[in-house]
């Protein structure tokens, strides 16, 4: 105890109790903290300012990393968000299409409901410069597909034939090529005549179309359809469009040139009639 | 002794398989780029073929016995490329790559003219024989086939300047 209280502790205890007076009865009047209290406050001042401004650095880096970090987290899954919405729209997108080609199969199926129609795709186009083929994903194993049969797109448009039948693919003719040729009626009158593939017009991507007969003149846009004849095709398949009439060389009748309908360059989706009924 | 030569004759071996795997490879890349992929490039004249210069190239350079397998397989595979049934081209080449083989062993040059006019020589025969049946059995007018014969042949000569630096063997 004596060791606590030594002259120069009660010195300083004296000077604390004084200052403790002197402030509370400088005090202003208006309960303001006093003279003492400001003179002490202005002298801690730039102190205060110098501790909060490097504390304001250290939060803003603190704050800058950790909120850097929570970005680069949600960009990530922004991202795979992202991508995965791009692909639900691409299957969306696939789906709509297909569902759109089936629409106009239906169609075509209501018109002719004795069709019966396999879904194929076309796998590849031929190497050939001297005949126009294409491959579809069907063949016996994992189809009725047979040779002969018709190839069309989902709103009946004629894109050739099967001329072989592989086992899990067959390779068609297009109508372009050399060995098509089909019976088809033209225009709406009643005429009849051949469609056939020519080497010299398939560089036009051409047809050409002969033997016309009936009562009536062919004229450039008459419409080229299957006319079922022969039981070789079904009836009604568009075949495509007469762009031209020449004289024939003999000077007996005249020919057409057909504009066909199918699009030969980029055909993906297309149907093989593998069975109908030539008597409806 | 033995063991050293019995270690040699198994490496020469396995090296010797691994290059004929390696030129089936080459084959089937051709015929990829060939009946897969030239189809699409609308801005070639003609599809060009490629598989009978690769054949000629090998006939060349390896051998007729080499030759001759090589171009069997090449043979197949343009018969394949061209959708038609695996026989016309397939013994064609065969025969031709046989024939190409042991004029270059005895007295034709293995050299880059040699084997452009050998190339040029056998495009305009397979042009022929795909123009063959469209002249006599289809009647389609003569000029209309040469302009798609020498369009084809015109496509697909420039590729034997590529295929020869991949050929030639390197002494």
């Amino acid at each position: 105890m004596r060791s606590i209280l030594n002259r120069r502790n009660v010195a300083i205890l004296a000077a604390a109790l004084l200052i403790a007076a002197a402030v509370i009865f400088a005090a202003g009047s208006d309960g303001g903290p006093g003279i003492f209290t400001r003179g002490l406050r202005a002298l801690a001042n730039p102190s205060k300012r110098a501790v909060a401004s490097v504390a304001k650095t250290y939060e803003s880096i603190y704050g800058y990393m950790y909120d850097y970090e929570q970005v680069v987290a949600e960009n990530e899954r922004l991202k795979s968000e992202l991508a995965e919405l791009r692909q639900d729209y691409r299957e969306y997108n696939e789906v709509s299409e297909e569902n759109a080609r089936l629409h106009a199969l239906l169609g075509l199926t209501a018109r002719h409901p004795d069709y019966a129609v396999d879904k194929a795709t076309v796998i590849q186009w031929g190497a050939s410069n001297w005949q126009s083929t294409f491959t579809i994903s069907k063949g016996s194993s994992n189809s009725a597909v047979k040779r002969g049969d018709a190839v069309i797109t989902e709103t009946g448009v004629m894109l050739g034939r099967v001329s072989e039948v592989g086992s899990v693919s067959s390779v068609c003719v297009s109508v372009l090529d050399t060995t098509f040729t089909a019976a088809v009626g033209i225009g709406q009158f009643g005429a009849a005549g051949v469609v056939s593939g020519d080497f010299t017009l398939r560089a036009e991507g051409r047809l050409l179309l002969t033997d016309i007969t009936g009562d009536t003149t062919v004229f450039s846009g008459d419409s080229v359809v299957t006319s079922g004849r022969g039981s070789v095709f079904p009836e009604g398949l568009m075949i495509g469009t007469v762009t031209g009439v020449v004289p024939a060389e003999n000077g007996l009748g005249v020919y057409a040139v057909v504009t066909p309908s199918a699009d030969l360059t980029s055909a993906m989706n297309v149907f093989i009639v593998t069975d109908f009924n030539p008597e409806l | 002794m033995n063991k050293k030569k019995s270690l040699y004759r198994n490496r020469e071996a396995v090296r010797a398989a691994a290059g004929i795997v390696m030129r089936l490879v080459f084959l089937y890349a051709v015929y990829f780029v060939e009946g897969i992929a030239a189809p699409y490039f609308r801005f070639l004249p003609a599809v060009p073929l490629l598989l009978p210069l690769a054949a000629v190239g090998f006939a060349m350079f390896r051998g007729s016995t080499q030759g001759a397998a090589l171009g069997l397989f090449a043979g197949a595979l343009l018969d394949v490329s061209l959708d038609r049934p695996v026989l016309l081209f397939m013994l064609t080449t065969t025969a031709l790559c046989m024939l190409i083989g042991a004029l270059c062993e005895t007295v034709v040059a293995r050299s880059l003219p040699a084997y452009l006019v050998i190339s040029l020589a056998v495009l305009l025969l397979y042009a022929f024989m795909q123009m063959f049946p469209l002249l006599f059995f289809e009647r389609v007018p003569p000029r209309a086939l040469l302009m798609t014969g020498v369009r084809q042949t015109a496509a697909s000569l420039p590729f034997a300047l590529l295929f020869y630096p991949l050929l030639r063997r390197r002494r």
